[in-house]
């Protein structure tokens, strides 16, 4: 009996090792991507990058994000600016598709406004108080209640829904009156948009799955995917496996270093990058000792060796992961001036700047805060935390999860002394990423400083307000130089986004560096990419 | 006495076990000066010696910010061990009385010692840790109290249903007749005949205690970096299989032998107990 | 034993009242605003006041609570914030998954474990006892996570014998929905090809989760076959002329296996939470990462729903382990009255 029971284990362990494998048969063109959990699919909700990518593909908007900085015409074919800064009157494009049949009208985009506002959330804010009207089918008018010279980059960020179907799919009942759920339930799994891909599948933390739309009126690359299959939050060996297996083609941004350095070491793979639109930002709470002192902040900011923060980040010789930073702005924006003195180390600049404060000889020790979904930002602690005692200034490290980090931010007294942050502009106009210093938004984990800053307040809102670029550039040069010398925070490194690809895919925004588009997955547009594995 | 030491004395195996957890012991303990590097036990960065392999001046490699993994897996023990033993202290009497008292009395007081465990063991671990970050600050002690929260209720189980086996044997109900108190039945008669799962139990979890307190300090409960402990070296050394495969196999290896050698003591004490019996 | 199951029928939904309570008030002391983190840091204030209040969380505690309980019972567990959808939707997409993979970790388990502890019992403190020391610690040395990183890089990456993520190949169209169990519905639907598929893709994933529960079943086996083996009973037995193998089934084992199959329930309600690690390795669509994702999103609902479940597997998996035990040895049933 006793070996019977041994031989059935040993059947048992038998039978699951004789199953042949099922070869996976690709008759079409397929690209697989993975991004980081939850893609979110309503193009009225949270912005992340995963959700950015899916909607930049599933959606169109009336401008787009032009690869090189800038916009471009999208949905609309020309537009026009009233001299005082708040009417923009723009023209459709005549016949674009919608997936669920008809075609794009004035109607879908006042509907679209309307959705966004009353949702109220993702990028609502930035079309708050705007007001839309059709006054022909082909031709829409935006009012604006104040000047807005970003209100048009703003747009990219507004994807079209088609009311149509929208409202065939409400949900009674729901917290918008006779709008129901506002679709937000279908809106959920479905699309209801008229970009290069459709959804057949999608789940927030598993995949979707999107299938090209042969109706789209700006057409494919030749050997353009057939279908895409994104899949969220995979651990990076398993990507590595399927990479190495040729059953994956093009990784996200979020595996570690180490991985994307072997990846880059095996045949048949490329590492592509993405730059310009995204930095590292260290924000220093101006509201606790001692970092309420500037002579205490300047000192953090000279102590730190940037040049060995930029390493860690490399991937390989000649493959960084981050570009040194001058000022506010990465080099992708409107108002980057390579002029502005870049960030260095300088030890006996940080201890006069020690010795300047009135914590002199006696600075009591700083929290030093990273985020646990962030491993890379732990070895930044540890090196930081290392320059920082050798000027004299006692720091320790806590790693703090997100949800805790965004409780923490609502008051300056819980608000850790340095918090660590990736930001990435979503609209290409600097106003996406310096309106952050802005003290409304104080309390968040946009602006962890607690500095609000009359100058600020008055400068950020006045160089939106004006359209001459020219202006705008002095203007955002002035706000940066501020930001220089308060030291709120410390845009420590611009970011390079590093993905591993293979060599039979080619991506044409990634491909080519400072080619891209200044606006979160506006380089991931997959009817540009084409898949040849025959080549 | 002297007949049980003398039987643990003959089998090697126990003598082995106990060799190991006193090397464990004496290396956590002396650590400062038994390492190549106390420096680098806590933060402390040199990029230059990152991620090397194995070698002469760093027998187990260095880690990915140049830090000597020898050093760090030997200053872990003293985490490691600190917390697995307290979380045992804790829950091993907690756990084992309420399951010997639900299996022996029965009735009402086994449905709601019973019924309140089935409570505790369905709070995910995270939950716990994330709810206790939030009441108060993050500390060893908090993240001590979240595991044995979690803990007791397996023991409580294996106590019970060991005890309810036990309690049918004929010796539990000689001494009921003679009327023996329930607190010596349950401590004299019932506890040793329940001993060998439950010492068992003990020994395999020394290493799920320091494999469940790595899920805590990812989130920043428990012990945090720069300080080492060995169950968030192996999982975040994982990360780097297989190219920087000494970060998470030295410190793996590391647990392995405790474990080993906590389950060869606790087979030898086994046969003591047995012998007792 | 039908007024014993009836009684403890009544006393588990007691439990998952508590369970309820219980996690209904731990959710919301997790730091965090569940409606800022939905809407994210840009949100403007008054939109994360509208979300808030539509989630009755600027009620008092108990009108919150009793709102919940009046949609449990209408099988209404509210809406996800993490995915936008309701909560039982989520649920019953992804539990069968889980539910496939813990399954198959838990035959493992017994089909490894017991009869790796039954051979080391028999050669107690011969080299069989020592090699099944090794290999039962083993899978208490590394977290399961780890196993399957170890395995995919053994299987799939250096030596490309297994399949890598998901539950079928991109080829294979999954059975119809019986149960959700892809194995299970293959088998039902007689479609031999996703029958292999799903148990080839089962492989690594459960084996990998399996492991430490391999080793505890083993070692607990062997402790207490060992103990067993010193009882007067089966020196009887041997002096009555029963063979070997016939004393380690009728006599050492039945007791022996008490403790273990109390673990070894407890390793399988425990691990429909405790997968997650696992399914983010082979991208196995589960409720485990799910729940994980709600919890470090505090997504209330969706981490009150995944919690009754494992508190449903609890309660059930302790029923039926309580009762087993009392099968083993009916002096059991006649004590606690469950005849």
């Amino acid at each position: 009996m006793l070996r019977r029971m041994l031989m059935l284990s040993l059947v048992g362990a038998a039978a699951l090792t004789a199953a042949p494998p099922v070869p996976a048969q690709a008759q079409q063109r397929v690209l697989r991507h993975d991004e980081a959990a939850p893609g979110r699919l309503d193009p009225s909700k949270v912005p992340d990058y995963a959700a950015a990518v899916l909607t930049m593909n599933i959606y169109d908007s009336l401008v787009e994000a032009r690869p090189g900085g800038g916009v471009m015409p999208g949905l609309a074919t020309s537009w026009t600016i009233s001299d005082d800064g708040k009417q923009y009157s723009f023209t459709l494009r005549p016949g674009v598709k919608f997936h669920h049949g008809g075609t794009v009208t004035a109607e879908d985009v006042v509907f679209t406004l309307d959705r966004t506002l009353t949702l109220n959330a993702g990028y609502a804010r930035l079309f708050k108080g705007v007001s839309v009207s059709g006054p022909e089918p082909m031709k829409v008018v935006f009012t604006l209640p104040e000047a807005n010279a970003s209100f048009l980059a703003s747009l990219v960020r507004m994807p079209i829904v088609q009311k149509s179907t929208v409202m065939g799919n409400i949900k009674p009942g729901g917290p918008y009156g006779d709008k129901g759920d506002y679709a937000e339930a279908w809106l959920a799994a479905n699309d209801a948009g008229s970009g290069a891909y459709r959804v057949t599948e999608h789940n927030p933390q598993d995949g979707s799955v999107l299938v090209k739309f042969p109706d789209y009126f700006q057409g494919f690359a030749d050997k353009a995917p057939d279908m895409v299959r994104i899949r969220y939050g995979i651990e990076a060996a398993t990507i590595r496996t399927l990479m190495s297996r040729k059953e994956f083609e093009i990784t996200s941004q979020w595996i570690p270093v180490e991985i994307k350095r072997a990846l880059a070491g095996m045949p048949g793979m490329k590492l592509v990058t993405e730059a310009g639109i995204s930095y590292f930002i260290m924000s220093m709470n101006t509201r606790r000792a001692p970092t309420d002192d500037v002579n205490i902040r300047r000192a953090i900011a000279k102590a730190i060796d940037y040049d060995t923060l930029i390493g860690m980040t490399a991937i390989g010789p000649g493959q960084p992961g981050a570009l040194p930073m001058h000022g506010a702005l990465p080099s992708g924006f409107l108002g980057y001036d390579k002029s502005l003195p870049a960030n260095a180390r300088d030890v006996p600049g940080a201890k006069a700047a020690v010795a300047a404060s009135k914590y002199a000889g006696n600075v009591p020790p700083i929290e030093l805060s990273w985020v646990a979904e962030v491993p890379l930002e732990e070895k930044f602690s540890l090196l930081i935390q290392q320059n920082l005692a050798e000027v004299g200034i006692p720091a320790t490290i806590v790693k703090t999860p997100w949800a805790l980090l965004t409780q923490q931010v609502t008051k300056p007294e819980t608000t850790p002394h340095m918090t660590q942050r990736f930001a990435i502009g979503p609209y290409p106009d600097p106003d996406a990423l310096i309106s952050q210093n802005e003290s409304r938004f104080l309390g968040t984990t946009l602006k962890m400083d607690w500095f609000a800053d009359s100058e600020l307040d008055r400068m950020i809102p006045a160089a939106r307000a004006i359209t001459d670029e020219a202006k705008r550039q002095t203007l955002y040069i002035d706000i940066q130089k501020r930001l220089l010398d308060q030291r709120p925070s410390l845009v420590a490194f611009e970011s390079v986004a590093t993905f591993a690809k293979q060599d039979y895919v080619t991506a044409p925004n990634l491909d080519a560096p400072g080619k891209g588009a200044a606006a979160i997955g506006s380089n991931w547009l997959f009817r540009t990419y084409s898949v040849d594995r025959t080549q | 006495m002297r007949r049980a030491l003398h039987k643990f004395g003959r089998n090697p195996l126990s003598v082995v076990g106990l060799a190991i957890v006193g090397a464990i012991l004496a290396g956590a303990l002396l650590a400062p000066w038994i390492t190549p590097y106390p420096q680098h036990a806590g933060g402390f960065v040199a990029i230059a010696d990152a991620s090397m392999p194995p070698s002469a001046a760093h027998w187990f490699g260095t880690d990915t910010v140049g830090r000597d993994v020898l050093t760090r897996t030997v200053f872990a023990f003293r985490m490691s061990l600190l917390l697995s033993v307290v979380v045992l202290v804790i829950t091993v009497p907690v756990g084992v009385g309420a399951g010997l008292m639900a299996g022996y009395f029965q009735g009402w007081r086994e449905t709601v010692i019973m019924r309140v465990t089935d409570v505790f063991l369905s709070m995910p671990p995270l939950v716990l840790a994330l709810a206790i970050m939030g009441l108060m600050k993050p500390s060893l002690v908090n993240a001590m109290m979240a595991v044995a929260a979690m803990w007791w209720p397996w023991y409580a189980r294996l106590a019970y249903n060991v005890t309810r086996q036990v309690a049918t044997e004929g010796y539990v109900a000689a001494a009921e007749v003679v009327g023996a108190p329930a607190w010596h039945i349950l401590l004299r008669e019932i506890l040793p005949n329940c001993a060998p799962p439950i010492l068992t139990k003990v020994t395999l979890d020394f290493g799920f205690v320091i494999l469940i307190a790595s899920s805590l300090s990812f989130l920043g409960l428990g012990v945090q970096p720069p300080t080492p402990d060995l169950g968030s070296m192996v999982a975040e050394g994982a990360r780097y299989l297989p190219d920087l495969w000494w970060l998470a196999i030295f410190p793996g290896l590391a647990i392995l032998m405790a474990v080993v050698g906590f389950n060869l003591l606790g087979d030898g004490i086994n046969d003591l107990l047995d012998l007792e019996r | 034993m039908l007024r014993y199951l009836c009684r403890r029928f009544a006393a588990s939904l007691l439990v998952l009242v508590g369970v309820s309570l219980v996690i209904f008030t731990i959710a919301r002391v997790i730091p965090g605003d569940p409606a800022r983190i939905a809407l994210g840091p840009a949100a403007e204030e008054s939109a994360v006041a509208a979300l808030r209040a539509q989630l009755s969380l600027d009620q008092p505690f108990p009108v919150q609570y009793w709102r919940f309980a009046r949609g449990v019972l209408t099988g209404d567990l509210g809406q996800s914030l993490y995915s936008s959808r309701a909560v039982t939707t989520d649920l019953a997409q992804f539990l069968p998954a889980t539910l496939e993979l813990v399954f198959a970790a838990t035959l493992l388990m017994v089909g490894f474990g017991v009869p790796l502890g039954i051979v080391a019992a028999h050669f107690l403190d011969r080299w069989p006892d020592h090699v099944a020391r090794i290999v039962s610690l083993l899978g208490v040395a590394a977290p399961s996570f780890v196993w399957s990183i170890i395995f995919i890089l053994a299987f799939a990456y250096a030596l490309d014998l297994m399949p890598v993520i998901g539950r079928l190949g991109d080829g294979t169209v999954p059975p119809p929905r019986l149960t959700g169990l892809y194995v299970i519905d293959a088998i039902a639907a007689g479609d031999g090809r996703a029958f292999r598929d799903a148990i080839w893709h089962l492989a690594l994933p459960s084996l990998a989760l399996a492991l430490s529960g391999i080793g505890q079943a083993s070692r607990l086996t062997r402790a207490n076959m060992a103990q067993g083996y010193e009882r007067d009973y089966i020196g009887l037995a041997r002096a009555y002329g029963f063979t070997g193998g016939e004393i380690a089934l009728k006599y050492a084992l039945r007791p022996a296996l008490i403790p273990t199959l109390t673990i070894l329930g407890l390793d399988f309600a425990a691990k429909l939470g405790s997968a997650f690690l696992v399914e983010a390795v082979f991208a196995w669509p589960g409720m485990a990462r799910y729940g994980v994702n709600a919890i470090l999103a505090k997504d209330l609902n969706a981490i009150v729903g995944t919690v009754l479940v494992i508190g449903v597997g609890f309660v059930l998996v302790n029923l039926l382990i309580d009762v087993i035990v009392a099968l083993l040895d009916p002096r059991i049933r006649a004590r606690g009255g469950m005849t």
